[in-house]
């Protein structure tokens, strides 16, 4: 290890724009030098500010120093930049699931497994969440070696981390985790009068921001920002494809799915709507409720000045 | 192709407003089998239909609606429309406006099981 | 990420490579081995070693496709765990150029091949056409290419 730390410190002083910081500032962080680590991540960032992987180290420093909130936020980012990132969806499952949320764990795991279904760490995270009936509270101090359990590959081209055996329950009870409404309630009410309008309806513009509405687990946790990060993937997507497929503008996407339909679709310019429905609801229908939620939104927007 | 996956294709086809249908490996999005009408780009058919379907059931995984089954996207010059068929196909169809989803829907997602067993 | 090119007309045609294939790495060179543009790579020696290996496999298959009575083999694909390499030789009036791409779980060969044929087209489009050329000594094609280098990794 100091070995490669050397070597590591050695190539970005010969070239301090290299992508090495990022396997620099991890290799610092598994040695418990989380502050050296962290300035080495954050000089690394100053000069690639959309470096996924920087970020993701990122997150994993402060994840090991105990600020949770500052993780989550360094892995949002880094799904921001790339949806798909798998060490990203686990961090921030780590995250929940250290804040007591157990299912938005689980959504975050299971989108992992849908990027990379061959992600064994993932599986065996989500099987450890699912077997916990209760999740534990943000531990005050963290040992990283605990928290940080795998390797993360050496080459700039790196893997995700995994957090299976940080997962083990702690012997106390979790904090109640924050009431959906909460978080739903500092957002415009533009769909007040829709059915489980701050649950299952959510506004949002193509960079993946929350507009209005809200999106809940079925345990209550708010999964808007995670799901408008990836929509803003899907939209892209679409563009693209009915681009090069010569179908034009895309106009709805409908995704049916094992416990859900989903709905989405552009509002205007620059915006997106995304309508879940109870499988139980004919999807048909959910198409016709989606219009309607889509009205609303493009009048709530329009009048934004949007 | 095989009889069975080239059967499949073929009752898919025979949907009125169908362009083409293809069996696409799902990860990497390349054509297994195909049938489509002079003209339509196979390749990128494959490619981005299962890039799409990537994305959406990355977002279905995140708002815990579970494993997804069928995507439909419309738009304003026709109609892609893809069944999973797991554990590593799609079954994707190409359509113009005029095509009976629900039609072509039932014989995908029959394909898509049988492709299953 | 980074994109550099030593032949300006490359830069356009990568950059929309790039984008559309989401691929991590690419490598443009000459079946030699010598670098006419990069996308990804951050420092010189793992340009080299990309571009050397690179140049090494397409004459391989080169030599083996002789061998079976092929002209040409296609496109050569390799799929590991976590990343893929697509490796392809496309016909230019610059000459032959080889690209090396690198790509991770976030796209699929479905996606760089597709995208890769448009990128051949474009070079293709792009290329002024071959000048004559002295003949190269060796040590004349070290300092090509230690140019080559220097240009790509000079920050503008």
């Amino acid at each position: 290890m100091a070995d490669t730390i050397r070597r590591l410190t050695g190539a970005l002083a010969r070239d301090p724009a290299s992508l090495a910081y990022a396997d620099l500032a991890e290799a610092l962080r598994r040695k418990n030098q989380r502050e050296e680590a962290l300035r080495v991540a954050l000089q690394g960032l100053s000069r690639h500010p959309m470096h996924a992987d920087g970020h993701d180290v990122l997150a994993r420093i402060y994840a090991d120093m105990g600020d949770l909130d500052r993780a989550r936020l360094a892995w949002s980012k880094v799904l921001e930049i790339a949806p798909d990132h798998g060490g990203a969806l686990k961090g921030v499952a780590f995250v929940r699931f250290r804040q007591g949320d157990a299912d938005a764990a689980a959504a975050a795991l299971e989108q992992a497994l849908a990027v990379d279904p061959s992600d064994e760490a993932a599986r065996r995270a989500l099987d450890t969440v699912r077997r916990t009936p209760w999740a534990p509270p943000a531990p005050p101090a963290e040992p990283a070696a605990r928290v940080t359990e795998s390797v993360a590959a050496p080459a700039a081209l790196r893997d995700t981390a995994s957090f299976a055996a940080a997962a083990a329950p702690a012997p106390t009870p979790p904090p109640l985790p924050a009431a959906p409404a909460e978080a739903a309630r500092v957002r415009p009410p533009v769909f007040s009068g829709f059915d489980r309008s701050t649950a299952d309806i959510l506004l949002l513009d193509e960079r993946g921001l929350v507009l209005a509405g809200g999106l809940v687990s079925s345990a209550g946790a708010d999964v808007a920002e995670v799901a408008a990060a990836g929509l803003a993937g899907v939209s892209g997507e679409a563009t693209r494809t009915g681009e090069y497929l010569g179908l034009g503008v895309w106009r709805t996407i409908v995704a049916e799915a094992e416990s859900a339909n989903l709905v989405v679709a552009p509002v205007g310019e620059g915006a997106l709507i995304l309508v879940r429905r109870d499988r139980s609801m004919p999807v048909g229908l959910a198409l016709r409720f989606a219009e309607r939620a889509r009205g609303t939104a493009s009048t709530w927007l329009a009048g934004q000045g949007a | 192709m095989s009889d069975e996956l080239g059967r499949a294709l073929d009752r898919i086809s025979r949907v009125r407003g169908m362009r083409g249908s293809m069996w696409v490996s799902a990860e990497d999005g390349l054509p297994v089998a195909q049938l489509l009408m002079e003209g339509v780009p196979g390749k990128a058919v494959a490619a981005l239909a299962a890039s799409l379907v990537r994305k959406v059931s990355g977002t279905a995984g995140a708002v815990g609606a579970g494993r997804v089954r069928f995507v439909q996207m419309e738009a304003a010059g026709g109609t892609l429309l893809v069944a999973l068929a797991p554990p590593d196909l799609l079954v994707v169809a190409l359509a113009d406006s005029r095509v009976n989803i629900g039609l072509a829907r039932l014989e995908m997602m029959r394909a898509a099981q049988a492709a299953g067993r | 990420m980074s994109t550099t090119v030593v032949e300006p007309w490359a830069e356009q045609p990568l950059l929309r490579y790039v984008t559309e294939s989401s691929a991590r790495l690419v490598v443009v060179m000459t079946p030699a081995g010598q670098v006419l543009a990069q996308h990804g790579f951050t420092r010189a020696v793992d340009l080299m070693a990309a571009s050397a290996l690179g140049a090494a496999i397409m004459a391989a298959s080169g030599a083996l496709a002789e061998q079976l009575g092929e002209r040409t083999f296609g496109a050569l694909f390799h799929a590991g765990e976590r990343h893929g390499i697509h490796l392809a030789s496309c016909a230019t009036p610059r000459g032959p150029l080889v690209v090396l791409t690198v790509f991770g779980k976030e796209t699929s060969i479905g996606l760089v091949e597709l995208f890769y044929d448009e990128f051949a087209v474009a070079l293709r489009r792009a290329a002024p056409a071959e000048q004559l050329r002295e003949p190269v000594l060796a040590a004349d094609f070290e300092a090509d290419l230690n140019r080559s280098l220097s240009t790509l990794f000079h920050p503008r």
